[in-house]
């Protein structure tokens, strides 16, 4: 067991704390307030390789593993989540399936562009009345002699409307019940994709998040990701991946908001000094700093059985539930240590409690983590290797 | 970075599993009931934990301490107290015989006393024949004098008692204070841990009875849900204490081990209550005895207000608590 950093995981984590510093938290709450996506950072931020951060260099991507995304995830979760979760999605959701299971000219076609950072890819599973019942989904895609028709609509879309394509489920066989849903990969301004309105978020609002719909959108079957019927694999196997990396951001987002409330709680003087001095705000400063450590390291250990071929789900479970949760209650306790500043939008601090809400909500709320969980450990009791 | 146990590594705690299975399950029950610790146990049990080369000391004491508390945190308490003793003199190149503990005697200087009082009840104290003793100035060797049981109503037969310890040799400097007292949340930590790990394995006990009675708890939500806290809050904890035992505590993690443990383990062992139901809840049942257990992890080698004031010191080094 070794917990040191390899250097190149040092060497991105330190660039991205770098850039993070110096071109996103100076302008993070700006980009809050006006809702503005920031579509140059972006580009910045695909030039510096962090659109295709795990995909293989042979098709654009940075080459790097699974630890090294996820901490630069925590550095970008530490200054904007908003910033973040665009990273997170193109990175866990869209390159990571269309590597892992889609065909060289696939990966010619849409993962290249995507990894060298010309444009985002998104993740189009959710429906308005399908979103952590994955299997409920009613977008339909009809086959056609060699195409298939899409037709439905999309909820919740991360960069729906800046992305270049996004993978999107849908039910090829109404009869069957495990490959009712196969994933394709189509292009946002393919015809028959609408991007309809932008939600107006609690938080995370300087990312995009649409609804998207499908009208009679015929796609070759070049667009099929997998065989037909790996849909929900595709899906689940995309989450499982994704979770270490809402980890690392809901991470990022404890450890940002921890370090306003340490740095607060040093400036602001009442009864005669800074307030710091109280041994009942010191306490809440180290439980804080207890459950980002433990959260970080969770992550890591999900991440490196990823990046090892082995089964996460239950760690990933685990991590993604862990540090969601504590984000949520650092954040909160964050904005009382500053009082009421905490309440007014001066400060930062109330954009990451804001932003820290969402963390137990998507990618698999914390019910559903804790279904994964239990279930999980009811079947390693069941087989006798609890 | 592997942040994940290695073959040796899993094979050493496999081992502490099986041996705490074929040499502390069996007297489990009796050694809560009486209140006394199976001395030759803890013995053999320290001694094997010299035999695997391959797995880093301190890590080797945390997954024993856990495979052992997971069957009685009280003989895991002592193994552990007994196990760092052992590393820390083999560390420090200190010689003697007899069975050795170690006591905490924060805030005192050793250089200036003749002997020393240790008011705060400690692990082993009514067992060891040597103490090491962490003192503000450096490790030192000690023998105990008018040591005094104390019933503790959790971790019945971790040997606990006040003593006073005279005739102190100097093993190591000041510099070598804040690794051992890691060392000690280590083990402490993994106490804790293992009363995580206890409590779900109580928890799926009391599932697998209510299925063979015709009930079907599994399928409830509110039992899948605390069985997942059960499971989250062990396993951060877990990962801490291997964290601060491979990283020897560096940045407050083993006090910070210590705090996600113990407070875990209440949790875990609630929930297992509550799980299990009045029928876990019968006097001498295993699962009253991790929630005594669970609660005394929370305040012996330091109250957890203690650890929290220590790690707020050095997140905070330059405001002064007040």
């Amino acid at each position: 067991m070794d917990w040191g950093l390899t250097a190149d995981q040092e060497m991105i984590r330190g660039m991205v704390r770098e850039f993070a510093e110096a071109e996103i938290r100076p302008n993070a709450g700006t980009w809050d307030k006006e809702k503005e996506f920031p579509s140059e950072t972006f580009a910045q931020l695909g030039e510096l390789g962090l659109f295709g951060m795990v995909v293989p260099e042979e098709w654009g991507g940075a080459g790097l593993d699974g630890v090294a995304y996820c901490l630069a995830l925590e550095e970008l979760g530490r200054t904007d989540a908003s910033t973040c979760v665009a990273i997170s999605v193109t990175n866990s959701v869209y390159c990571a399936p269309v590597n892992k299971f889609g065909t060289d000219a696939q990966r010619e076609r849409w993962l290249r562009p995507c990894a060298k950072g010309e444009w985002l890819g998104a993740f189009a599973l959710s429906e308005p009345e399908a979103g952590s019942d994955a299997a409920g989904l009613t977008t339909r895609a009809e086959r056609r002699g060699d195409e298939y028709v899409l037709n439905g609509s999309k909820a919740w879309i991360t960069s729906g409307a800046v992305c270049g394509a996004m993978l999107v489920f849908a039910v090829t066989d109404p009869t069957s019940d495990k490959r009712r849903i196969s994933a394709f990969i189509v292009p946002r301004e393919h015809p028959g994709v609408t991007v309809l309105h932008k939600e107006d978020k609690m938080g995370l609002r300087s990312s995009c998040t649409n609804q998207v719909s499908f009208d009679e959108c015929v796609l070759s079957c070049d667009h099929l990701l997998g065989g037909e019927g790996d849909g929900l694999k595709i899906a689940l196997d995309s989450l499982d991946g994704g979770r270490a990396g809402i980890s690392a951001q809901a991470v990022g987002i404890g450890q940002g908001a921890y370090e306003l409330a340490r740095d607060y709680v040093q400036e602001r003087e009442a009864f005669g000094g800074p307030i710091g001095r109280f041994e009942g705000l010191r306490h809440e400063l180290a439980r804080m700093a207890i459950e980002i450590h433990a959260g970080r390291l969770l992550y890591l250990r999900a991440a490196t059985l990823r990046d090892r071929g082995a089964r996460n789900t239950r760690q990933a479970a685990i991590a993604k539930l862990h540090a969601s949760e504590a984000a949520n209650r650092i954040a909160y306790q964050a904005v009382q240590l500053h009082g009421g500043y905490g309440y007014v939008t001066d400060y930062a601090v109330e954009r990451f409690y804001r932003d820290a809400r969402v963390t137990t909500i998507y990618e698999g709320t914390s019910e559903i983590q804790r279904l994964i969980i239990a279930r999980a450990v009811l079947a390693t009791a069941q087989a006798g290797t609890a | 970075m592997n942040p994940l146990l290695s073959e040796q590594e899993k094979a050493a705690r496999d081992q502490a599993r099986q041996r705490a299975l074929e040499l502390v399950a069996p007297v489990a029950g009796s050694v809560d009931a009486a209140g006394e610790c199976p001395a030759e146990v803890v013995d053999t049990l320290v001694s094997e934990l010299s035999a695997a080369d391959e797995v880093a000391p301190a890590l080797l004491l945390a997954l024993t301490v856990e495979e052992t508390a997971r069957v009685s945190a009280a003989v895991g308490a002592a193994v552990g107290n007994a196990g760092a003793a052992m590393l820390l003199l083999a560390e420090h190149g200190a010689e003697g015989n007899g069975r050795a503990g170690v006591a905490d005697a924060a805030g005192v200087t050793m250089s200036d006393a003749d002997s020393v009082g240790i008011s705060d009840p400690t692990v082993m104290a009514t067992l060891a024949e040597r103490f090491v003793v962490i003192a503000d100035d450096g490790l030192w060797q000690a023998q105990p004098d008018n040591v005094e049981p104390v019933a503790l109503d959790g971790l019945r037969g971790a040997a606990i008692g006040t003593v006073e310890l005279s005739q102190a040799v100097r093993i190591a400097g000041a510099d070598a204070v804040a690794g051992a007292r890691a060392l000690m949340q280590v083990q402490q930590a993994a106490v804790a841990v293992g009363i995580c790990a206890a409590s779900q394995d109580q928890a799926l006990a009391a599932i697998a009875g209510a299925k063979e009675a015709g009930d079907r708890p599994d399928r409830s939500q509110s039992v899948q849900w605390a069985l997942a806290d059960i499971a989250t809050e062990g396993e951060a904890a877990r990962v801490a204490v291997w964290h601060a035992a491979c990283t020897e505590g560096a940045d407050q993690g083993a006090a910070m081990a210590q705090v996600l443990a113990a407070e875990a383990a209440v949790g875990s062992a609630r929930r297992a209550g509550q799980i299990g139901g009045l029928d876990a809840l019968t006097a001498g049942s295993v699962t009253t005895r991790l929630q005594r257990d669970a609660k005394l992890t929370e305040l012996l080698g330091g109250a957890t207000a203690t650890h929290l004031g220590a790690i707020a010191d050095e997140l905070l080094p330059d405001v002064p608590r007040a």
